[in-house]
């Protein structure tokens, strides 16, 4: 089978496993219940919160984005379409699935092609970060302009990799290309994981070399979880809890890169999100929430679950008292165990 | 670290993720000495009931070391002896990479029951080195990792 068809396939058999098998860690979490908020004096009103923030001098309602979820089967048009029109009513940025298939086959760029729909949205385009080593800078710059990507996200996932039979597990030049691909393309580049979190040590490597880090921390979906149930893998199972929790993740690549941090894997509350962003986040992404809204009830199902997730925040932030994004990145935090000797024996200085 | 590994701590200890290592999976190097100098091919011995199914075990899986009584039989023949090496109890690939990164004195065994898993295991072993960006079982055991519990020695 041509290897543009696989890729294909696995893009609606992903879509098919994440909304219908639990493929959630089973023990381990996000850890961002272990974080404390000290309360700003009392309690405000919620109408008097503001979470507008800007991004790349662009005005976003909220500080959050969707996660790039799919893209490359002509059935994921009407998902992506879906959530473009959702995000783009809601002023929120979104991301589209690996753009690896339409580099495979040209004719599948339709299906990742949503400013046709939502022309005001801001839209990150997505790449793994081995296939930097198969395509040129001319080839990604191609890539990211046919769709009008306004940031291009590169996605490393050695973890899903290595329990795909057709992975990419030749890692050798990897961290060197994205920073050339960084210095060679107009848009600006954020690296992501994609479920098992960004250390501290690959965090100090990216800094000064691209513009933002996407944790992707461990404590939602497992990408390792859905390749093994699509591979009735037998030995990724091991590897079924394997990751940094999206709150370590947070404050590992915080104490490394000065750049945006963006907070995403298990994501799934306001108070999530308000505790990404005190430890440190600039906003928080969301994919399997997103989702499952999208396949329930439409772009307006996704719209009505941003909605609600913008007013918990509110709410949240309210009843803290912080009156805008800024007061809340200056909050005083307190850590339970084990993340707090797990700082400690990591040497990380949580502000 | 230079500490005996236990059950306890194999379950309570995490690899910190490495997302961009700088290596390839199949170069990964699991080559293991014994204090005798004799160079084991697998980091993983079969704990063996009888001296009779140890011969008979590593006659069928080549290669592999099956311990017996702290003799080393490989290719169903005794090759050396244990010497000062510990056998520590494992159930998959990533609880063999944790024993070698906790317990530098660790010779990581698997049940005679598990022994047809072996395979598995060693690919287990191998995606962990890579997920850790450990080329070999030296840099394995210097690879960051965080405890989930306090452990007081």
């Amino acid at each position: 089978m041509p290897d543009d068809n696989i890729t294909q396939i696995r893009k609606l058999e992903h879509i098919q496993i994440i909304t219908k098998r639990n493929t959630q860690y089973r023990e381990k979490t996000t850890m961002l219940e272990l974080v404390g908020i000290k309360p700003n004096g009392g309690a405000i009103s919620k109408r008097d919160v503001d979470i507008e923030s800007e991004l790349l001098g662009l005005p976003v309602s909220a500080p959050l984005f969707i996660s790039g979820m799919t893209g490359g089967h002509p059935a994921t048009l009407g998902i992506n379409r879906n959530i473009a029109i959702a995000a783009a009513r809601l002023n929120i940025p979104m991301g589209v699935g690996s753009q690896r298939a339409m580099m495979e086959n040209k004719e599948l760029a339709y299906t990742y092609d949503v400013k046709k729909f939502a022309k005001e949205l801001i839209l990150i385009g997505n790449i793994g970060a081995t296939k930097l080593l198969v395509y040129n800078d001319g080839q990604i710059q191609r890539m990211v302009d046919s769709i009008g990507v306004d940031m291009l996200a590169v996605h490393t996932n050695p973890g899903q990799e290595s329990v795909q039979p057709e992975g990419d597990i030749d890692f050798r030049g990897v961290m060197g290309r994205i920073i050339e691909v960084a210095r060679g393309i107009r848009q600006p580049v954020i690296v992501k994981e994609v479920g098992n979190g960004i250390s501290r040590e690959v965090a100090a490597r990216l800094n000064g070399k691209v513009y933002c880090i996407d944790t992707q921390g461990a404590g939602g979906t497992t990408w390792i979880g859905v390749e093994t149930y699509r591979n009735k893998s037998k030995y990724g199972g091991a590897f079924w809890e394997w990751g940094i929790p999206t709150a370590l993740s947070v404050l590992e690549a915080r104490s490394s890169f000065n750049g945006p941090v963006w907070a995403s894997g298990g994501i799934r509350t306001p108070s999530d999100v308000v505790r990404s962003l005190a430890i440190g986040a600039e906003r928080c992404g969301m994919a399997k929430p997103i989702i499952s809204s999208e396949r329930s009830g439409g772009s307006d199902g996704v719209y009505s679950f941003i909605s609600r997730m913008i007013d918990g925040i509110k709410e949240e932030m309210a009843g803290l008292g912080f009156q805008s994004l800024k007061e809340l990145r200056q909050a005083k935090v307190t850590f339970k165990e084990p993340l707090r000797h797990i700082l400690k024996d990591r040497g990380i200085k949580a502000k | 670290m230079n500490r005996r590994a236990d059950r306890k701590m194999i379950d309570g200890v995490q690899f910190v993720h490495c997302a961009i290592p700088d290596i390839s999976l199949n170069e990964t190097d699991i080559s293991y000495r014994l204090s005798g100098g004799l160079k084991l091919q697998y980091p993983v011995a079969v704990a063996a009931a009888t001296e009779r199914s140890a011969i008979s075990l590593s006659g069928r899986l080549k290669g592999v070391p099956v311990v017996f009584r702290k003799h080393v039989f490989i290719n169903g023949r005794k090759k050396a002896d244990l010497g000062p090496r510990r056998l520590v109890q494992v159930r998959n690939g990533v609880e063999i990479a944790k024993a070698l990164r906790l317990d530098g004195g660790a010779l990581p065994c698997i049940s005679e029951s598990d022994a047809g898993m072996i395979d598995i295991y060693i690919k287990q072993l191998r995606v962990a080195m890579l997920l850790t960006n450990s080329i070999d079982l030296k840099r394995l055991g210097k690879a960051p990792i965080y405890r989930m519990r306090l452990q007081h020695a």
